[in-house]
């Protein structure tokens, strides 16, 4: 199979509000940065995606996911709680880690960079990864590792 | 091996697609089950299902947010209904119910509609018997039409009147139709039970269901001077889905799994219901129908019960419109004629035209109740009641029996005594309309004015009583 690389953005022990909606507009300023993206419009989308239904899948760990303007390729950007956030979660657990996948407006996208995400989803439910996940927690560079070992 | 398949499809087509399809495969493995889920997700459709390994599967799990392509695929499967959020939640949960979950019959596309419909069902107090009894119906309906249609055009353009009934001349297009229309007309009563039962249990249901109805309406084989007509049919629709259900539910070593819906269900089936209908109820109606027969005869032996004599008539012809009951009533119109008291053939002619002429009309007055299916229907229920097919009114009758059936008993019933006050006489052992246009009734305008009171007095009952259904629907909902 082709592989391709999804560029990932890993922020760790970032200080979010308490609030799931707060946190995801502090979540969408970090990963606009540097993109030709808009921060506003990420968090909307991210924020609407969130409640049709909640991303946040148990064991702490959500998956927020959005597509916007401006990108030509997806990327996954993971940022890390200080506290955790309630998030309305399929086992009522809050969140810590927070996996994003943001892909480009268009339809058609990259195929092969779509696959991947989807392959990180499945991985997802895989508690040896999840474990994994946690135990980098407070480590980027060894986060990093984790989802280049997927990616 | 035992397996399943499987489709996963969420709004966005990137996450919970693939979580949900990665935690079925997983919990069904572990399960021992060979598991394949097909991912609709925004990369398109992966991991599509084949035909073979659907066919194969024990049952199907849907976990969708959204409406799938390809539900048809599963028609006559046991299909679980889900979303991602629950397949990833409590996958295990999904699993066990497939192998006791309902046969998907192909009406829901996915849960929140099975939601929206099932609200919607319960204010129109549709309990899964009815919506077995209607995709019965529903399925009935154009044998029915090209029954009594092709069999009404033909009594209506070549038929002649004689004393053995409306006979269509053989060797003519005539006759070729009127051949053309029986089949239809017998179909109807298969289909009715096949459908019925296919709805409760699927595939391997139908050949018990179909088989059996035959059974049921072949006297020869039943011992009795008639079938059991519609009402038989819907009766073995039931017991065959029923039967087949429970036998879907035994436990059967692997290795025989498949040929149990080809094999044995059909089988078995068939056989205990057809030997319920021949030992259980064949003497039954044989007596019913004796006795139905002595009550008559006593009825008419005295002039001043003619009236009584009348209203019995008719509601016998409308009760089971062409089943036993039905039968001794029409035959004891035929025997009158011969024995020179031909005013009770004239009273059955009366009764004859007034379900579908009513249970049609009543159609074309608005009611939420009505479906475009039963307008379509009633149309054509018409036609066959100005031919003097009663059969016309079967779909419509049992779509909405508590509404029809009070009405075409009491309608017919009226008819039958008005013509009985009128003296009418009939000379053909055939009824309806048409009979006084060839000339065969004494009084044509007496003759038609006993038909419209009884088609008046039965469109009314059954247009009243849709409309209290509805109101009460309309109450019960706002006291929800």
């Amino acid at each position: 199979m082709n592989e391709v690389n999804v560029t990932t953005d890993v922020h760790t022990d970032v200080a979010v509000p308490a609030e799931k909606h707060a946190a995801l507009g502090t979540i969408a300023t970090i990963l606009s940065t540097n993109r030709p993206i808009s921060a506003d419009e990420l968090r909307d989308n991210l924020i609407a995606r969130e409640d049709e239904s909640s991303t946040g899948f148990g064991n702490g760990v959500a998956i927020p996911h959005a597509k916007v303007n401006g990108l030509t390729e997806p990327f996954v950007g993971v940022v890390t709680f200080k506290q955790p956030v309630a998030w309305d979660s399929l086992d009522g657990q809050p969140v810590s880690i927070a996996i994003v996948l943001v892909m480009p407006d268009q339809n058609g996208a990259d195929k092969l960079h779509l696959k991947m995400l989807s392959k990180l989803a499945r991985k997802l439910m895989d508690d040896d990864f999840i474990k994994a996940l946690k135990d980098a927690q407070h480590d980027g560079s060894q986060m990093t590792k984790v989802l280049d070992r997927v990616l | 091996m035992a397996s399943f398949v499987g489709v996963t499809k969420c709004p966005v087509g990137i996450a919970h697609t693939y979580m949900a399809a990665e935690k079925l495969q997983k919990t069904g493995q572990a399960d021992g089950y060979k598991v394949k889920v097909e991912t609709q997700g925004a990369s398109g459709t992966e991991d599509g299902l084949t035909a073979d390994e659907i066919k194969a599967a024990d049952f199907v799990v849907l976990a969708i947010d959204v409406a799938i392509d390809g539900m048809e695929r599963f028609v006559g499967k046991r299909v679980v209904f889900s979303t991602t959020a629950e397949a990833i939640k409590d996958p295990q949960k999904l699993v066990d119910e497939g192998k006791h979950v309902d046969v998907y019959t192909g009406e829901k596309q996915h849960q929140d509609e099975t939601a929206a419909t099932e609200a919607e069902d319960t204010s129109h107090e549709q309990s899964p018997v009815i919506k077995q009894l209607l995709n019965g119906v529903s399925h009935m309906i154009p044998f029915v039409v090209i029954g009594g249609l092709f069999i009404a055009l033909s009594i209506a353009l070549g038929g002649h009147a004689t004393a053995k009934g409306m006979v269509v001349a053989p060797n003519t297009i005539w006759s070729t139709m009127n051949q053309i229309g029986n089949i239809g007309f017998s179909l109807m009563i298969p289909i009715l039970a096949g459908f019925i039962a296919y709805a409760i249990a699927g595939r391997a249901a139908l050949a018990p269901a179909m088989v059996g109805a035959m059974v049921s309406n072949t006297p020869a084989i039943l011992g009795t001077k008639a079938g059991t007509g519609f009402l038989g049919a819907i009766l073995v629709g039931y017991a065959a889905g029923y039967l087949t259900k429970w036998m879907n539910s035994w436990p059967i070593p692997k290795s025989l799994r498949a040929v149990m819906p080809i094999f044995v269900i059909p089988l078995l089936g068939t056989a205990i219901i057809s030997a319920a209908f021949v030992y259980l109820l064949g003497s039954p109606i044989s007596w019913l129908m004796t006795a139905l027969q002595n009550l008559l005869t006593f009825l008419s032996k005295s002039p001043s019960t003619s009236v009584v004599l009348g209203l019995v008539l008719g509601a016998m012809v409308s009760i089971d419109m062409g089943g036993p009951i039905n039968k001794v009533a029409f035959l004891f119109g035929v025997a009158s004629i011969t024995a020179g008291t031909p005013e009770i053939m004239g009273a059955v002619a009366c009764a004859i035209a007034v379900p579908p002429l009513s249970s049609g009309i009543a159609t074309l007055f608005k009611s939420e109740l009505t479906s475009d299916e039963e307008k379509t229907a009633g149309v054509s229920a018409i036609l066959m009641g100005l031919i003097g097919i009663t059969e016309g009114a079967i779909p419509l009758a049992t779509a909405h029996p508590k509404q029809v059936f009070p009405g075409i008993i009491i309608g017919s019933g009226v008819a039958s005594a008005v013509g009985m006050v009128f003296h009418i006489t009939d000379a053909v052992p055939h009824g309806g309309p048409i009979v006084g246009v060839l000339g065969a009734t004494n009084n044509l305008g007496l003759f038609f004015l006993s038909i419209l009171i009884g088609v008046i007095v039965s469109t009314a009952i059954i247009v009243f009583l849709k409309q209290r259904a509805v109101a009460h629907q309309k109450s019960m909902a706002s006291a929800e």
